[in-house]
């Protein structure tokens, strides 16, 4: 076994270039030498986001059965945060706008404050940030296994520090998230560039998967 | 008849001399005013605008407009930024009520700074809010 540690920056400005290639797939990948009619060959190993279990603004519990056949965007905030999640907030509104409606595309924003951000809390700051349905969703639970699958999953910064304004330190990334749970885009969710690039590599992936079927 | 004209002139000296004044004055607050303006600026960029928005305009029905409502009373808007606020308040014809934080760290020259530019911003103002005037209204705060 053969592990490979990808350098994200590198990735990055590949995906950058903006070219009609297809997006990178991030992470760690291990490559596996398997038997095929006799012959061996090498197959590669993505990194992908595992089973979670979560609960959403409606109380509902979920899974990542949710997002099967789904392009997703995921993030990190909490409601009460005074520093970069309003402006991430404004920001993840124009990716909810701009596919609304669409069954392919979802939204997973993961409080990092479990213990103020109830379901009914998410519901009512939800609501107030004109948001309906679960075509985006805010979701609570076990705070230890929040942070877990930011830092091991999404690579993204999650965690309680006192010294922080609000009580918590968390990246401002927005993590864009292929039909298969491979990772395939990180992007600055605190401005407007990267909320762009963030919308033109979803409109990518999307064809991505429509050339695909043909 | 003698006196009156000396009379006249000291007086003509005494405008001339306050008219002067007057616009030097005018001249070093105007200055002081877009200094104010310009920390001030800076300030509410980190301090403000993630909910209020760089343009004030607030943010859904989470974070309300800075509205003229609420800014006509000062003494008020001091105490909030500095010790926060969380009371249902309208604005606009929407109706808030979510807990805006407190800064405690922010200096009385630094609040100074903050209203001045948010008084000049969205409010109109040509004059400075004086440093005394913080002081002044933190001390009628009511206790948090
Ligand atoms: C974390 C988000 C947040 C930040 C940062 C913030 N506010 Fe607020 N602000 C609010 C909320 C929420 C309300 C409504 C409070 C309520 O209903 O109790 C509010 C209300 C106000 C109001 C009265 C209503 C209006 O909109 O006119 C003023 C004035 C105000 N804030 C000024 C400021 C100033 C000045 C700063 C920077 C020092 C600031 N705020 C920082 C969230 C915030």
């Amino acid at each position: 076994m053969n592990k490979l540690i990808i350098v994200l920056a590198l990735f990055s400005l590949w995906s950058c270039s903006g070219s009609s290639e297809r997006l990178p797939i991030l992470g760690e990948r291990d490559t596996v030498k398997k038997m095929v009619d006799g012959k061996e060959i090498v197959d590669t190993v993505y990194h992908t986001i595992p089973d979670f279990k979560f609960v959403n603004q409606e109380g509902d519990t979920v899974s990542a059965q949710n997002f099967n056949d789904k392009i997703y965007v995921a993030d990190f905030f909490f409601t009460t945060c005074p520093t970069i999640c309003p402006v991430m907030k404004k920001q993840m509104k124009k990716v909810y706008e701009k596919f609304k409606g669409e069954n392919e595309v979802a939204i997973l924003s993961h409080t990092i404050d479990p213990d103020h951000d109830t379901p009914a809390v998410l519901k009512e700051y939800a609501k107030d940030l004109g948001v309906s349905g679960t075509q985006w969703m805010f979701v609570t639970g076990n705070r230890e296994k929040i942070y877990e699958i930011g830092e091991k999953q999404y690579l993204v910064v999650a965690g309680a520090d006192s010294t922080a304004p609000g009580g918590y330190i968390h990246s401002g990334a927005f993590v864009l998230v292929d039909k298969q749970k491979r990772v395939r885009g990180m992007y600055n969710g605190t401005d407007e560039a990267g909320t762009q690039r963030l919308i033109a590599d979803i409109e990518r992936l999307r064809k991505e998967y429509k050339d695909e079927k043909q | 008849m003698k006196n009156n004209r000396i009379d006249m002139k000291l007086s003509l000296l005494l405008a001339s001399f306050l008219v002067v004044l007057i616009l030097a004055c005018q001249g070093g607050s105007a200055i002081k005013h877009e200094q104010y303006v310009a920390e001030g600026f800076t300030l509410f960029q980190t301090h403000c605008a993630n909910c209020h928005q760089r343009d004030g305009k607030g943010l859904e029905n989470l974070y309300p407009a800075l509205s003229t409502d609420y800014l006509k009373d000062k003494n008020q808007v001091i105490c909030w930024t500095k010790n926060g606020v969380h009371q249902p308040m309208t604005v606009n014809g929407k109706s808030y009520n979510r807990a805006m934080p407190a800064n405690p760290g922010l200096k009385e020259l630094e609040i100074a700074e903050i209203m001045t530019y948010v008084y000049a911003t969205w409010g109109k103002e040509t004059e400075i809010t004086t440093v005394e005037t913080v002081k002044a209204a933190l001390e009628k705060c009511p206790p948090k």
